[in-house]
C-alpha cells in the first residue's frame, strides 16, 4: 500500500545520516572532556585515601596492642589462679614436706659410726620395740 | 532519563544512538552542510550532557533535548548571520488555525507520488524555501517524536501557530514540488 503520510514521506527524503567514522569522533571528543573531568575527581579520590591511610594503619595497630594487652592480661590471670592451685594443694601436704625435710637434713648430716655402733643402735631401738609391744 | 541526569554514560549512550540520526538530519535541513551539521550534531550532544543536571524532570527528556538541538541550529544561524531574530515565529502566528485533520490529512495518489519520485535534493531545495520558522516547526514534526504541544514548547509558540506553521509548510512543499514538476516537464 502506498505510504500517504506526508510527513513520513518527507521523513524518507530528508533524512541525513551521520558519517561512518561520526561515533568515533563522538566518543572521542567525549572522552576527552568528560574523562578528563572524572580523572580529576579520581586523583581527588586517591588523594582522599591516602590521608585516610594513616588514620586506618593507626586503628589496626591500636586494635592490635588492645587484643594482645587483654590477652596477656587474661594469660597473667589464668596463671596467677594455677599458682594460688599450687600453693593450697602444698598447703595441704604440709605434713608430708615435714617428713621430707628431715629426711633431707638427715642426708645432708654426716654422721661418724662404726659398723658395731650401727649395730648396737639397730639392737637398741629393736629392743625398745619388743619392750614397748 | 533520570539516569542521564546523575551522570550515568551507559543511558546517555542509548539516547545517543536512538537520536543522533534524526537529530543530524534535523541540523542538515538548517546548515545544508554535511560537515558543519556533524560538528552540530555532536555539540548538541556533548552540550546535553555537559548540562544534564539543568534538566528538570517536569518536562519531557526528548523535549529538553531538541530544545538544546533548535537552541544550537539558532545559535549557530545568527552567529552566521544567516538569520535575523525577527526571521523566526513572528510571522506566522494568526488567530485562525487549521484543524489537525487537515494537517494529518492523507495525501491523495497524485501528491504522495510527487513527492516519491522527487529526488532528495529538490526536496530538500523546496525545504530550504520555507521561512525558518515553518522549516523548524515541519522538521521537529517529521523528525522528533514530539507532540504539537511540545513542539510549541521547544519553539515557544502557541500549539495554534504550531499547527499553522505545519500547514503551511506542508502546503509550501507540494506547491513547491509542482512547480518544480512542471519546470522539470517544460525542460
Amino acid at each position: 500500500m502506498k505510504e500517504r503520510d506526508f510527513f513520513k514521506l518527507m521523513n524518507t527524503k530528508l533524512a541525513h545520516p551521520p558519517s561512518d567514522d561520526f561515533d568515533r569522533r563522538f566518543w572521542a571528543n567525549f572522552k576527552k572532556e568528560f574523562n578528563s573531568a572524572s580523572e580529576m575527581l579520581s586523583i581527588f579520590e586517591q588523594l582522599a585515601r591516602m590521608a585516610l591511610k594513616p588514620v586506618a594503619v593507626a586503628a589496626v595497630l591500636l586494635a592490635v596492642a588492645g587484643g594482645s594487652f587483654w590477652l596477656s592480661q587474661k594469660d597473667r590471670d589464668r596463671q596467677s589462679s594455677a599458682d594460688l592451685q599450687l600453693v593450697s594443694t602444698l598447703m595441704s601436704q604440709q605434713g608430708f614436706l615435714d617428713d621430707f625435710e628431715m629426711l633431707e637434713e638427715l642426708g645432708e648430716t654426716g654422721v661418724m659410726a662404726s659398723d658395731e655402733d650401727w649395730e648396737s643402735v639397730m639392737n637398741n631401738r629393736a629392743g625398745e620395740s619388743r619392750g614397748h609391744s | 532519563m533520570l539516569k542521564v541526569r546523575q551522570g550515568d554514560k551507559k543511558a546517555f549512550a542509548q539516547i545517543y544512538g536512538k537520536l543522533k540520526k534524526p537529530i543530524m538530519s534535523y541540523i542538515f535541513g538548517f546548515v545544508l552542510n554535511h560537515g558543519v551539521a556533524e560538528d552540530l550534531t555532536q555539540e548538541v550532544f556533548l552540550k546535553v550532557y555537559r548540562v544534564r543536571e539543568t534538566y528538570e524532570p517536569t518536562a519531557r527528556f526528548s523535549t529538553w533535548l531538541w530544545t538544546v538541538a533548535h537552541n544550537t541550529v539558532i545559535d549557530h544561524l545568527r552567529k552566521k548571520q544567516d538569520l535575523l531574530a525577527d526571521d523566526l515565529f513572528h510571522d506566522e502566528a494568526e488567530p485562525k488555525s487549521p484543524s489537525i485533520e487537515l494537517i494529518q490529512s492523507e495525501l491523495s495518489d497524485s501528491e504522495a507520488a510527487l513527492i516519491e519520485n522527487a529526488r532528495k535534493e529538490l526536496v530538500q531545495d523546496c525545504l530550504s524555501r520555507l521561512s525558518p520558522s515553518q522549516k523548524d516547526a515541519l522538521q521537529l514534526r517529521i523528525f522528533s517524536d514530539l507532540t504539537y504541544e511540545e513542539i510549541a514548547t521547544t519553539l515557544q509558540v502557541s500549539v495554534t501557530s504550531v499547527k499553522t506553521l505545519l500547514y503551511r509548510a506542508k502546503q509550501g512543499i507540494l506547491k513547491c514540488l509542482n512547480k518544480k514538476e512542471s519546470g522539470d516537464e517544460r525542460a
